[in-house]
Order: structure tokens, then sequence, then C-alpha cells
């Protein structure tokens, strides 16, 4: 049987790995027998099909209808919006593969600290007879960020690889990438400039609008990827913590966890009866789903409330009554 | 995609029929008058090097430019606009000249629309330019061009605008403003003039005012190891210190692309300005420059009445009114021209968005009822006497020009109807008649009109009305549809036309003409003629 939904995943580059761990993560595993294969089947029945594509190629296989879905770097679809008008993001933050591309210059450009100070030196190489070179992957956010801050005079120098090396080289005068931690511009003696973010980016979900559309098959067999995507990333921010809590009755009991309303989860406290051969009709669990940051604040709460035993559990996946990320792809469409 | 045909892009227009003719004759209509003028037509790549704009245009120019990489050049861009292609051709010729150059040009141009849905991203300029004038005789000289060229083109009245950046380039002169920093007070002007509110943004480059989203404080500020050594040394032992320092810290500024000296010369411009911004007369000097920007770009109107008030900012801000003098001098010549139709304004506070004009500068609007004010912009141009010497690289001369931009004039021009006036569509309602009907068409053609030929066995009000609305100023039915009449033909002529009748009685003329060249009995292929 076809597939109904065929899927980009980056391959052979940063973001193959994290890419597949993530979709693991919200159940949608891709069963790759080895790495050279160039599709395989996603997620449990055959209803999806991943394909392996250069990170940098897919917002073009979108574009193309070649592929109907697709995970890249915001990055590279900010690069090539352009030219691909029937592409949108459908998920603009999936959490992983974040990065900025910025403007960095050597370090010892004492002078140089801001974009201001570019601008002058840009002004200076003008006035010494050749533009202010600079090396980069992204031309057009790169020359679009320039123009924005008044910074005319310059030449890009489209690379590929390491483009670090190219002020060092003497190609290029200084360079525009991208930058993680920032460990690898300290190495080669490059400095980002403040001011010089030209853009922030992670991984994100791009759909080729005209292919959703135009087959309601494949629209619902998106729902069911964006549904497990919500659910994983909504899950990662909550905790279940249940505690033994006694009283003189369930209700009570309640009452007394309920004086911490914003620690009772959405509407409020689950209580279990727990069958205390001591303490019959008197002892119950209290479970609470709360927010990761509120965890410790809940732990003490419950202690408060007379409670012991307590545990915590991260729940796997958190469905909402309904899909909010397919609700608001349906307004893009 | 999907179905299978090949969409058009997005920005770009298919042009045929009226629409096809409207900017046509646009464009021969303003081609003529400068020729008139003296001015000699010339064409230029659509595709130059990216080095040419970068050299030549502002960024507002800039981020629309469609550009890629040639194999065979590098980065290339399709043109823009005009005068940096006319200025590097003519560049050579220049370098011998003893007479300015005059030449027009026109043709499409491209501009990236950055995705706006709606937005033209190819439209057509015509314009000219003077190369090697650099005096206020050629400034009203290529003024009143442009509103005759405009005029000519069936305009009834048009507004000229009036602008000069010599007071705001003169100020920031003698307030020792550094050239960053005078880029963006003219980008403000602009801003301000166009009616965008707000001046944050200025403030916040010129280092007025804190930058809130990251939490620096002023475009001057230096590591801080290096303002402190820097900081109360007299200029002579600065250089000394800061590189005593770097030795003692293990820092090398050798393997860059710029010098050890460039690099310190600069950190030292920079704590000069950081102590000027902070205490000096800096700050103080930006402010001032600021505060005339924002009045400047409020002045716009009677030349009688803003002329007056443009002299007492200059008196006030002690800036010299050469600028104003010129602007006077330019508008006594351009009133000898005599030119009807034409409001005069000046906005000294214009700034075109170009930085590399220097003097004059100018733009011309459409006077229109449904769009008052500002109307709608046709034309804009200027002076960019120092844009030789950035295209060269090395030797300059002074240059004025402007472009229509002919779509938006075909927008405010009424119905065109003179491009209809010869066209003629002849319809062939009966077979036997075509030997006839080729002859007339072609008598007809040879006498200056466009015909062309239509087979129908029928023909009702409608179709005729179809026809004309295609743009045909007659039809011509042979046979015609009443028996027995005399030439066998019926003109009918579009009825909002001037001088309908004039059109009819020649037609008749010609048509009867051709019925008895052929001789009546034998102009059939085959049977008897009627009447």
């Amino acid at each position: 049987m076809t597939p109904v939904l065929r899927i980009a995943i980056p391959s052979k580059g940063a973001m193959e790995e994290p890419t597949l761990r993530f979709l693991g993560d919200c159940g949608l595993k891709v069963h790759r027998s080895n790495s050279r294969q160039y599709s395989a089947p996603m997620g449990a029945g055959d209803v999806l099909q991943a394909v392996f594509q250069r990170a940098a190629d897919i917002p073009r296989k979108l574009a193309t209808g070649l592929v109907d879905v697709g995970i890249t770097g915001f990055d590279i679809f900010s690069e090539h919006m352009g030219d691909t008008r029937d592409v949108i993001v459908a998920v603009e933050d999936l959490g992983f593969a974040r990065c900025s591309l910025v403007l960095a210059v050597p370090e010892a450009w004492l002078d140089v600290t801001t974009m201001e100070d570019l601008v002058d030196v840009a002004a200076e190489f003008q006035h010494r007879g050749r533009p202010l070179r600079i090396a980069t992957k992204f031309p057009r956010l790169v020359r679009q960020f320039l123009l924005s801050r008044a910074l005319v005079s310059h030449t890009l120098v489209e690379g590929t690889g390491a483009l670090e090396i190219a002020p060092a080289m003497g190609y290029a005068d200084i360079i525009a990438d991208i930058n993680e931690t920032g460990t690898t511009l300290r190495t080669n003696h490059l400095k980002p400039l403040a001011g010089g973010t030209i853009l922030r980016s992670q991984a994100c979900l791009l759909v080729n609008r005209a292919r959703l559309t135009s087959a309601p098959a494949r629209l619902e067999a998106l729902r069911g990827i964006l549904e497990m995507i919500e659910a994983h990333q909504r899950a990662r921010e909550l905790v279940s913590i249940t505690a033994n809590v006694e009283g003189a009755d369930i209700r009570q009991v309640a009452q007394t966890v309920l004086r911490r309303r914003d620690l009772a989860g959405v509407r409020g406290p689950t209580l279990t009866p727990v069958f205390d051969p001591d303490y019959p009709d008197r002892v119950f669990a209290v479970t609470l789903v709360v927010s990761t940051s509120q965890l410790a604040e809940a732990k003490d709460h419950l202690r408060a409330c007379g409670g012991g035993a307590i545990t915590v559990q991260s729940p796997l996946y958190v469905f909402d009554q309904e899909s909010m990320l397919y609700a608001s792809l349906r307004e893009k469409l | 995609m999907q179905d299978g045909t090949v969409p058009r892009v997005q920005g770009f227009h298919d042009l045929y029929g009226d629409g096809y003719h409207r900017i046509q004759r646009l464009v021969e209509s303003l081609t003529v008058s400068f020729a008139r003028h003296g001015f000699d037509q010339m064409e230029v790549p659509l595709v130059e090097g990216l080095d040419l704009y970068l050299r030549k245009n502002g960024a507002q120019v800039l981020s629309r430019l469609y550009s890629f990489v040639d194999p065979n050049h590098g980065e290339v861009a399709l043109r823009p606009e005009f005068t940096a292609s006319v200025i590097r051709a003519l560049a050579a010729e220049m370098e011998n000249a003893d007479q300015p150059w005059r030449v027009s040009y026109a043709g499409p141009v491209f501009r990236n629309g950055s995705g706006q849905e709606g937005q033209s991203r190819q439209f057509t300029q015509a314009g000219i330019e003077i190369l090697g004038d650099s005096s206020a005789v050629a400034d009203a000289e290529v003024l009143a061009l442009a509103c005759r060229a405009a005029l000519d083109t069936g305009l009834p009245q048009v507004r000229l605008v009036l602008g000069h950046l010599g007071p705001l380039r003169t100020l920031l002169t003698h307030l020792n403003v550094n050239g960053r920093a005078e880029g963006y007070l003219l980008e403000h002007l602009e801003h301000r003039y166009r009616g965008r509110t707000g001046d944050e943004t200025v403030r916040r480059r010129l280092g007025l005012q804190a930058r809130v989203e990251e939490g620096t404080v002023d475009p001057e500020a230096l590591p801080e190891h290096l303002a402190e050594a820097v900081r109360g040394a007299i200029p002579e032992e600065a250089r000394a210190l800061v590189l005593t320092m770097l030795d003692q810290m293990g820092l090398s500024l050798e393997g860059t692309t710029r010098t050890p000296d460039e690099i310190i010369d600069r950190v030292l411009l920079k704590a000069r300005r950081h102590a000027a911004l902070h205490g000096g007369t800096g700050r103080e000097d930006l402010e001032r420059a600021l505060a005339f920007t924002e009045q400047l770009s409020t002045l716009q109107g009677d030349p009688d009445d803003i002329l007056p008030r443009a002299e007492a900012l200059l008196a006030r801000y002690q800036v010299p009114s050469e600028a104003l003098d010129e602007l006077r001098g330019v508008l006594d010549l351009l009133r000898l021209y005599e030119l009807e139709g034409v409001t005069i304004e000046l906005a000294p506070g214009m700034a075109r968005g170009i930085a590399y004009y220097s003097g004059l500068i100018f733009e011309l609007y459409a006077e229109q009822e449904a769009a008052r004010p500002p109307g709608v912009q046709i034309c804009g141009g200027g002076r960019y006497d120092a844009l030789a010497l950035a295209i060269t690289g090395s030797f300059n001369f002074p240059a004025l020009g402007f472009s229509f931009n002919v779509e938006a004039l075909a927008g405010v021009l009424p119905r065109d109807e003179k491009s209809m006036n010869h066209r003629i569509g002849l319809i062939v309602l009966d077979a036997e008649y075509r030997r006839f009907a080729y002859y007339l068409a072609t008598t007809l053609r040879g006498g200056g009109y466009t015909v062309t030929t239509h087979e129908m066995r029928t023909v009702s009000h409608l179709d005729v009305r179809r026809l004309i609305d295609h743009g045909l100023a007659a039809v011509i039915l042979v046979p015609s549809p009443e028996p027995d009449t005399f030439p066998v033909v019926e003109v009918l002529v579009y009825e909002n036309r001037t001088e309908t009748s004039d059109l009819e009685e020649t037609l008749a003329e010609i048509a009867a003409n051709c019925w008895s060249d052929l001789g009546s009995p034998n102009i059939l292929t085959t049977g008897e003629a009627r009447g």
C-alpha cells in the first residue's frame, strides 16, 4: 500500500540524530534498517513514510510537492522563504537543534564590538576601495539584515563547510554563521557582535499547503503527528506527584489540598482511597499534575497537608481536549 | 503546480491589448519629449555586477534587488534602476568629453517585493541623465523637461516638489558628525518627511538612548580594560599605551584583513567619541542635528512661504544658506519656461532615500481629485555629483537626472483614446465579399490605419460594442446588413470618440473608392454585387 503522508527528515548532518530521537520520543519511531536507506516506514501502521534528505534541500523538496511534511532548521526555512510560497510552518519550536545565525569578527578587532562599529569599518573598507567581505551560507538573510542595519557597502562570499577559517585565510573579512555554544567561534579567534544576531533558530515542522488541502487523508495523517508532538511537548512541561494524606474524610482532605488552588492541578486534585488496615477510610492518595517548575512547591504543600510517601512521575504524553497545534494549522491553511 | 499548469511568478504581469498599448504609448511619448530636448536614447544591460548597485543605492533599493550568481562573473543583479549603468557605461566617454552628455533610456527594471501580495516586481522606467554639467541652468532644464514630458502625455496638472540636501549636509559637517551618524540622520529625515513617526530607532543608533534589548548603552563603547587604559591619556601616549597593554596580555592584532594600525586608530577614535558623547560636545551636537532634522522635515509648501521659513531655521542653527540661494536661483530660471499646469512646492526636508544625492532633489506628482494630498508620484530625480567617483573609483564628473515610473503614470491618465484612433475592425459577413474586403483592408493599411479582419455570419449591436470595447475606433461591416446601401459597407464608430463624423466620412469615402477601383460588376469572386 502506498503511504498517505511523506515526511522529509534531515540526514547526513547535525540534525539527523536529534530529529530521529525526537520522533521516537513522540511515538513516531522511524524504522530504518540501515543508514543508507533513502526511505523508511514511520510510526505504527503504513500511513507515514519518512524520506531522508539533506536539511538544506528540504524546503525545496516541500515546495515541489515531492514530500508533504518536513523537519528542518528554521534558519534554513527562512533563507529559502522567498521561493517556497506553498510551504508554511506548522510547528515553529520543536525544541531541539537550537542555534543562532550571528555576525562574527576577528577577536583582534578590538575596536569592533557592536553593529555600529561594523558599519564604520565597512565605510573604512569602502574608502580604501573595496567593500567589506562576509562569508556565509545564508546570503539572503544576511543581506536583508545588513541592509536593515544600514550597512550597505558589502560583498557576500558564499561558502559551504567551515567558514570560520575564512577571515584567517583572507578570503573574507568576517563571517555570518550558525553558532550553538560559541566554542567554534572562540577556537577560531572570532567573536560575535552585540546586536549582530541575525536569527534565532531551532528545528521546525514545515508542510506543503496545497498537498494538504487537496487530500483530507493527508491532513488527517498530519493531525495524528501533530497530536503526538504536542502531547510529547506538553508532557515535558508537567509532572504527576502523588502523596498519601490522612484526614477525617475525602472531602476534608480535598479541602486541605485545595488551600493552594494554584498547586491543585487544572480542575482540582484526584483523590483515591487507600485501604490502610490501621486507619480504615482515613488515608487517601492525592495526585496533582503540575508544571515541572512547581514540583518543589507542590511537594512542600503536600507535606504541609500531612502527606507522606510522595512519588513523582513524568507523564509520557499529555493530550488535551483538542490539539492546539492542529487548530492553528487549520487556520493557517 | 499540482494540476499541471505553470503559474505566473508572483509580482510579474502579462501585458496585452489596451494595457500594453497604454504603456507603449507613454514610453513613446516620453522618449519623443526627451529626444526633442536633445537627449539621445541609449540601452544598458538588464544584468549588471552586484557591486555597481552596492556602490550607488540606499538600503531601500538594495533590499529589493534580484541578485544571483553568474558562474562567469560572480554576484550579479537584475537592474533596479538605470542611473548606475548609464554612469558606468559613459564613464570612459566622460574622460575626454568637452561637452556635457545628454542621454535618455526606457525599459523594465526589477525590484523584489519581499513577498508582499500584489506588489509589482517589474516596472517600466523612462528617464534622462545629464553628465558633466554642474550648472543651475542644467538643474532648471531637467526640472522643466520632467514637467513638459509629463504634461505631453496628457496629464492636465502636475505638482513639482523641490528639495535640497545641502542644508542638512552643511549642518552635519559644521557639527563634525561622523559619517555613520550622517547616514542615520539622512535616513531619519526621509522617514519623518514621509510621515513615519517616532525617533527611537535613530536615537538608539546615535547612542542618545539606551539600547534596551542588548543592555549596552552606547555604540562608542570599548572593552573595559581598553577604555581604562586610554581614558585620560594624552593622544601621543595613547597609542603606545594600547600597544604595551596588548603585549602584556599576549594579544596579537596580526592575521586579519585589517592592519594593527587601522585597528588602534579606531580604538583611539572611539575613545575620543566616547569622551565627547559623555561630557563633551558630542551629545549636544547630535541632539542639535536631530532637532534640526525634525524641524526641516515639516517644511513643505509654496516657495514664497517656505523659503523665508527655511532661511530663518538655517539662521537659528547658524547654517550658511547657500543651498537655499541655489534653490532660489533654480526657481527663477524655471519660471522663464512659463510652464502651465505645474504647481511648484518647496520641501527642504525631502531626502529621497538615496544617500548619493548631493544637491537638488525633486519629485513629480499627478494631481488627482481622489488622491490629494499627496497625489500619485510619477517621477523623481536629482543631482548626484559624487556618484561617478563612487562608481568609477578614480575620477568624477557631475551628474543629474530623473526617471518616470511609467505604470504609475498610466494609472493616473484618463482612458487612452489616442492609441485607438487608427484601429479598424473589418467584419466580413458574406464570404463572397472577401476579395473586396481584403482590398479595402490593404488600402486602409496603406493609409496608416491598423486593420483586423473578422469573419462572422451575423453581427449584433452587442458584437460591435464588444469589438469597440476591445480598443477599435471603428467597425466596418462588409456587406452592410441593410440591403441596397452604397458603397455596400456600413461604418460604425466609437460614439464617445472625438472627431467621430470625420472618421466615419473618411472611411466611407475610402470604401467607395475601393468599390469603384475594383469595378462594381466584377467585384465579387462569384455572383452579383448588391447596390
